[in-house]
């Protein structure tokens, strides 16, 4: 291959192949082969899996409603942990530590923002306050993968790894930089799905740098347009 | 990439045949296993050597470090905790700069400048503009070096470096460059000769067109050192830079200079400060921009070991105040003439480590202060008078290093500039800074264990004091050889060969070998001079050039590498530091130099490593290294008959000159080779070599040994500590068939249960402590391809066929290790508004042999692996068995109590719900008498009152879990209580279950019957069936 492309490059050239990529090219690719667009146009959307570490296992309940609601359930011992955002504010349940709901604040509260914003951050990037960079294409884990960098409002920074194959990404690294020292986070993403048009990963995994900690993520079933009422999302009153 | 080229390859493959166009087998190359990681234990303890420091004015907490080999470091929190933020970068830093008025703009130069014998390399300048995110290589990479790195003051675009070239040979790429166009061009603006270097660089900040440039002309060969010569002198431009003028006379000195390092007092430029090597090194200040100088002081303060403690830093806020970190601090509050250096009795004056080479001073608060030593980086907000050391940066820099055979085993290994250690491969809440022990002062090199005694170890420092400690008391006893009438003058090399063989004995190599078999209380000469004894290269007393300095870091012709066969006691090699590689197979009567036989590699040739084969007595590896000649070609061969006849091993993938070569234990295609710029694998004799990246930097790696219990690679690293590779037993099995498979399992060795131990510190942020191995059993497998669509996940099942665990499988294309967690999955407990510790932690696997699935659609890959008890601890078979059997009965009467409980809350929960609807009044007075009977066993079997953390009530629940984590915590013999405790809990326990069920019988069917009458729902608490089945579904 490698020959080939020397001998005729000048035709190549003249063929605009090797017009640099901009990122919005990219992610245009990257929407299309996830069905992001169809995913925007559903209302809410419902997944249910599990959490592990190590041999902890906590099953989850996930539920997101456009356009920025949020809450997560996870069952630990038969109690129920709540974490939730409404649009404004977002707060937790630890039934264990108390029966009252505490506010999220941090980079917790920016997690939940996130999670809470079902296409991702990097569509409409611009209107969400974003700066997305197209870094290159680069070698990762042996595979080629488009490196995107995207420097969030808030300050935390996350590079976006999509294979070049199949336009999906497989990586993603957020370093957080909201406490006093950066705190970075690989998530890696496989077992792609398509429900409905919507092509997702059903299988997460998130290492902290630093602690060798691994998280999995697997989810087992998405249910789209499920009627949800504001009321769940909302902070429950004392 | 859609794009035209797929189909206009298609047509031109059509019509031309390219020849060898057939696939090439798969090669392993660095992604096949990055997923094997390396582990990092440090030490962090003494810390390691620092070239730079740079800090943003506006927020003194952001610190940037500049390691000698080991990176770039950045605090957020004024060093409470540090992060690498150029790992994919260069390891050795010359300078940083920080554009103070856009702070995340950083340049970085790479290459130490504090040319000492055991420097690495840089490779040019780079920048970020994210604050250490992301960075971009900005060019001068031949340099080698760069000393500093200067910003216009009113313009970022323009860029002064002063690069000091290479040490070890003459280049032109050396002097000042200067960008105009934020780093996209250079041009050498100061240029001198190919020997000299720019050392100090300064523009005064309110007149910029003014800039003084010290040049230096140096050179380092392997057996000497030369500081000063002809090119050496101090330089002004007027004009930015554009042209240059020498500056003599004015009151500077005469006659041959050496390093110069320069500094302007940023408050008042007229200000500047020259530290002058020459004949008699002094300080030299002006007060009028530098038209007339005055000698200040020539003291020791000032002028000890010049090229080594090039450094002046001029106060930011006072400009009475001038620093001079030197051998220790010196700070001067008279412009210069005096210098208090603290107590001199005690060598690194402020209980700072000696060998100073960065200094910062806060503009907004002078008292603030960073400094970087030879031992790591220290915190003033005294103006220097006492420090706090940082203690989370793992950059030592080691030489050597062995391993015992302890469980778990024990690294030694010894450091430059901070002595040699001890630490555990793990311990109890990871290996930390304390957990290290110090084994030996001075430069440390050979460290390790004696065989037989475990209360004894060896170690040495510099030029060949080898010492055997008795840990008892740490009492050390010396143990060198002394020089004879037929010897003549012993020569030991800076960093000694000083080992065990594999037969017991033990060598040191000076020009001779000797051998002693008692320990090193005596010793036999068992060879006549190995080294060329070339007398030009034996006037060490005469190096240093303008300043004589010979601390035996010159010292040359001298024996390197030993290697003793392991499969004959007589068959030994030896490799010296100019360039000979002798052999005698006859325990040291003959000695045949057999180097001449090794084509493409230049004469005298420094022999870095000499390995003889386990598996093949004529068989050995070799390594050379000829960069203190500037030649950087990592050079390595092997032989397979005694040296007659050599085959290289170079492979273009391989960068750095070469230090170490290892074979596997058992695999003898599997090498392992330390260079300059990381650590290669080949899994085919060494035809082809792939960089290990898994959180392995490209730092330098001196050494490397393969502990044989464990098979875990330990890799001494020379400015990242000691990296450990746990278990490479997979990579033994990566052949090219495995390659082509789409999947395919790779054996590991057996996990051995243990418990890990429990400590209790709260120590703050700032120490470090490196890991331990997951608490895991590793499933490694081979994908060709990374899974990206459809299910893939992994099934283990125990010996009976049973499924006890499903887990996400790794996805990556090459090598996945998948941890799986080795405790059966944790009993259910009642529920309650407090968390119980037992509801998180399962019985460990019992032992055996399991079988896993990995199943990746409709693929399923078959394997297994072992789970062993620990053999080190002294619990009978007996006790184990008796731990079994106590465990799973608290267990399982956990998992009873959750499930009685479930039963009277899902009847509580019925009555709730009736009772919101309307009722007969009879009907209802049953349901409350039924309601209040059933919590009131609710709260006896578990705790309900507790509101929070804070609570201590306990119920059936509490107690049984109380015995429970007695039980799981410890792998022998429970108590007698432990057991005696259960069976009166069991027998608690039976009674509320037989409670219920005289109230299921006699209450709850009644109601029940009444309620169906009224088409109501029934009170029907979940059966077991289907309790046990939610928990399999999870």
């Amino acid at each position: 291959m490698k020959k080939i492309f020397v001998l005729f490059s000048v035709v190549f050239l003249s063929v605009s192949f090797l017009q640099a990529q901009t990122v919005d090219e990219i992610l245009a690719k990257y929407f299309k082969a996830s069905g992001t667009e169809r995913l925007a146009k559903k209302k809410t959307i419902v997944m249910k899996g599990n959490m592990s570490q190590m041999d902890m296992k906590l099953p989850m309940v996930i539920k997101v409603k456009h356009p920025n609601k949020f809450r997560m359930e996870m069952e630990i011992q038969g109690q129920e942990m709540v974490t939730a955002f409404d649009g404004e504010h977002g707060w937790m349940i630890a039934p264990w530590i108390s029966q009252d709901p505490q506010d999220l604040a941090g980079e917790q509260l920016e997690q939940a923002k996130e999670q809470a914003d079902m296409e991702g951050e990097l569509y409409h990037y611009k209107d969400k306050g974003h700066k997305a960079t197209y870094m290159g294409k680069e070698e990762m884990e042996g595979s080629e993968v488009y490196k995107i960098k995207l420097d969030k409002k808030n300050g935390d920074v996350q590079y976006y790894y999509i294979d070049t194959d199949v336009n999906l990404p497989v990586k993603v690294t957020t370093i957080s930089k909201q406490g006093g020292n950066e705190v970075k986070v690989d998530s890696y993403m496989s077992n792609y799905k398509t429900i409905d048009g919507v092509t997702i990963p059903m299988s997460m995994e998130n290492k902290v740098e630093g602690t060798g900690q691994t998280q999995q993520i697997e989810i087992e079933s998405i249910l789209f347009g499920q009627d949800l009422p504001d009321s769940i999302f909302l902070k429950p009153v004392k | 990439m859609k794009q035209p080229i797929p189909f206009l390859v298609a047509v031109i493959a059509s019509v031309c045949s390219f020849p060898g166009s057939s696939q090439e087998p798969p090669r392993v190359s660095s992604y096949t296993f990055s997923a094997i990681e390396a582990r990092r234990i440090g030490p962090a303890r003494m810390s390691g050597r620092i070239a730079a420091i740079d800090a943003v004015a506006k927020d003194d907490r952001i610190v940037y470090v500049g390691t000698a080999s080991g990176g770039v470091w950045k605090s957020l929190n004024a060093g409470i905790t540090f992060f690498p933020v150029f790992d994919k970068q260069v390891m050795s830093i010359g300078a940083i700069t920080i554009d103070q008025r856009h702070p995340d703009t950083i340049y970085v130069g790479t290459g130490e400048p504090w040319t000492r014998n055991s420097v690495s390399v840089g490779k040019g300048l780079y920048r970020t503009t994210s604050g250490g995110d992301d960075w971009e290589f900005l060019g001068l990479e031949k340099t080698e070096r760069i000393a500093r790195i200067l910003i216009h003051p009113l313009d970022s675009q323009i860029l002064y470096v002063a690069a000091l070239g290479h040490l070890w040979n003459a280049n032109p790429e050396r002097g000042v460059y200067r960008s105009k166009d934020g780093g996209k061009t250079w041009k050498k603006i100061l240029y001198i000769d190919e020997n000299t270097g720019c050392s100090g660089l300064i523009i005064l900040p309110d007149q910029p067109e003014v800039l003084y440039a010290g040049m230096w002309d140096f050179r380092r060969q392997p057996w000497s050192f030369r500081s000063g010569g002809k090119g050496s002198g101090l330089y002004k431009s007027v004009d930015g830079g554009d042209t240059w003028t020498k500056v003599t006379g004015l009151g500077l000195p005469g006659g041959t200079w050496g390093r110069i390092a320069l500094d302007v007092s940023p408050v008042k430029p007229d200000r500047i400060y020259a530290l002058i090597e020459s004949e008699k090194t002094a300080l030299y200040r002006s007060d009028d921009r530098g038209k007339s100088w005055k000698m200040m002081n020539n003291s020791t303060a000032v002028s000890e070991r010049p090229f080594y403690f090039s450094n002046i830093f001029a106060d930011p806020v006072d400009t009475n105040r001038v620093y001079k970190p030197g051998l220790m601090f010196g700070a001067s509050k008279d412009g210069g003439k005096t210098f208090d250096r603290g107590n001199l009795m005690s060598m690194g004056g402020g209980g700072v480590h000696s060998d100073l080479h960065a200094l910062w001073v806060s503009p907004a608060n002078n008292r603030f202060m960073y400094l970087g030593t030879d031992g790591g980086v220290y915190v003033s907000n005294d103006r220097g008078k006492s420090w706090r050391m940082v203690h989370n940066l793992p950059v030592s820099q080691f030489y050597h290093v062995a391993v015992d055979n302890r469980n778990p085993y024990w690294v030694y290994g010894g450091l430059q500039d901070n002595g040699s250690w001890m630490g555990p491969s793990q311990a109890p809440g990871g290996v930390s800074n304390a957990d290290w022990k110090n084994i030996g002062g001075g430069d440390g090199f050979y460290a390790f264990p004696d065989p037989d005694d475990p209360d004894v170890i060896y170690s040495q420092s510099q030029g060949g004091e080898i010492s055997r400690i008795y840990t008892r008391t740490y009492e050390m006893k010396d143990i060198k050889p002394f020089a004879d009438e037929q010897t003549g003058t012993l020569r030991f090399n800076w960093n000694t060969p000083f080992l065990f063989g594999p037969s017991g004995t033990l060598f040191i190599g000076s020009q001779y070998l000797y051998r002693s078999r008692d320990k090193g209380d005596s010793w036999d000469r068992i060879s006549p001079d190995l080294t060329t004894n070339d007398p030009k290269k034996l006037q060490q007393d005469k190096s240093g050039g303008v300043t004589k300095d010979n601390t035996s870091a010159e010292n040359h012709c001298t024996i390197y590498a030993i290697g003793e066969s392991p499969l004959d006691r007589n068959l030994i090699w030896v490799g010296t530091d100019d360039g000979n590689l002798q052999v005698t197979r006859d325990g040291g009567k003959h000695w045949e130099n057999v180097v001449a036989n090794i084509r493409d590699l230049p004469d005298h040739t420094w022999c870095s490593s000499v390995t003889p084969s386990r598996f093949g007595k004529a068989t050995a590896y070799v390594t050379f290294d000829g960069h203190r000649t500037g030649d950087n070609t990592p050079y390595l061969f092997v032989t397979k008959d005694y040296g007659k006849t050599w085959t290289s091993l170079h492979d273009e993938a391989l960068d750095g000159y070469c230090h170490k070569i290892i074979e596997d234990l058992q695999e003898p295609d599997l090498l392992f080779l330390g260079t300059e710029s990381g650590l290669y694998l080949s899994v085919n004799g060494g035809k082809e070599w792939a960089r290990f990246t898994g959180k392995f930097p490209k730092v330098p790696v001196r050494d490397m040994v393969i502990q044989p219990r464990e098979n875990d690679l330990v890799v001494a690293t020379h400015g990242r500590g000691i990296l450990i590779i746990d278990d490479i037993t997979p990579l033994r099995f990566l052949t090219p068939n495995i390659l082509d498979e789409d999947m395919a399992f790779l054996p590991s060795r057996p996990y051995v249960l243990r418990n890990q131990g429990y400590t209790q510190e709260f120590a703050g942020n700032d120490g470090f402590t490196g890991p331990n191995p997951p608490e895991a059993a590793m499933l490694t497998y081979y994908l060709k391809k990374r899974h990206i669509f459809g299910d893939m996940h992994i099934e283990v099942y125990d010996q009976n066929g049973k499924k006890i665990k499903e887990l996400p499988a790794g996805k990556r294309k090459g090598i996945n290790r998948v941890q799986m967690g080795i405790r059966l999955k944790p009993p259910r407990v009642p529920t309650s508004k407090t968390l119980s510790f037992a509801g998180f932690y399962g019985p460990l696997m019992p032992p055996g042999e399991y079988r896993v699935k990995i199943v990746k659609k409709d693929q399923v890959l078959e394997g297994s692996f072992t789970l062993m008890d620990d053999p080190e601890l002294p619990y009978s078979a007996e006790d184990r068995s008796l731990q079994r059997k106590t465990l799973m009965k608290a267990y399982n009467m956990l998992e009873d109590l959750a499930y009685l409980d479930r039963q009277v809350t899902d009847v509580i929960k019925a009555v709730t719900a009736l009772n919101k609807q309307k009722l007969p009044h009879g009907l209802r007075k049953k349901l409350n008498s039924l309601n209040t009977e059933m919590n009131d066993i609710h709260g006896k079997l578990v705790a309900t009152k507790a509101e929070g953390m804070f609570t201590s009530e306990e119920q059936l629940r509490e107690k049984i879990a109380a015995v429970y984590g007695g039980v799981v915590n410890f792998l022998g013999r429970p108590t007698h209580s432990q057991i005696q405790r259960l069976d009166v809990l069991a027998k608690e326990m039976n009674d509320y279950q037989v409670r219920y069920e005289n109230i299921y019988e006699k209450q709850i069917t009644n109601i029940n019957t009444l309620l169906k009458k009224r088409k109501r729902p029934l009170i029907q608490p979940v059966s077991r069936e289907e309790f046990d089945k939610e928990k399999d579904n999870t």
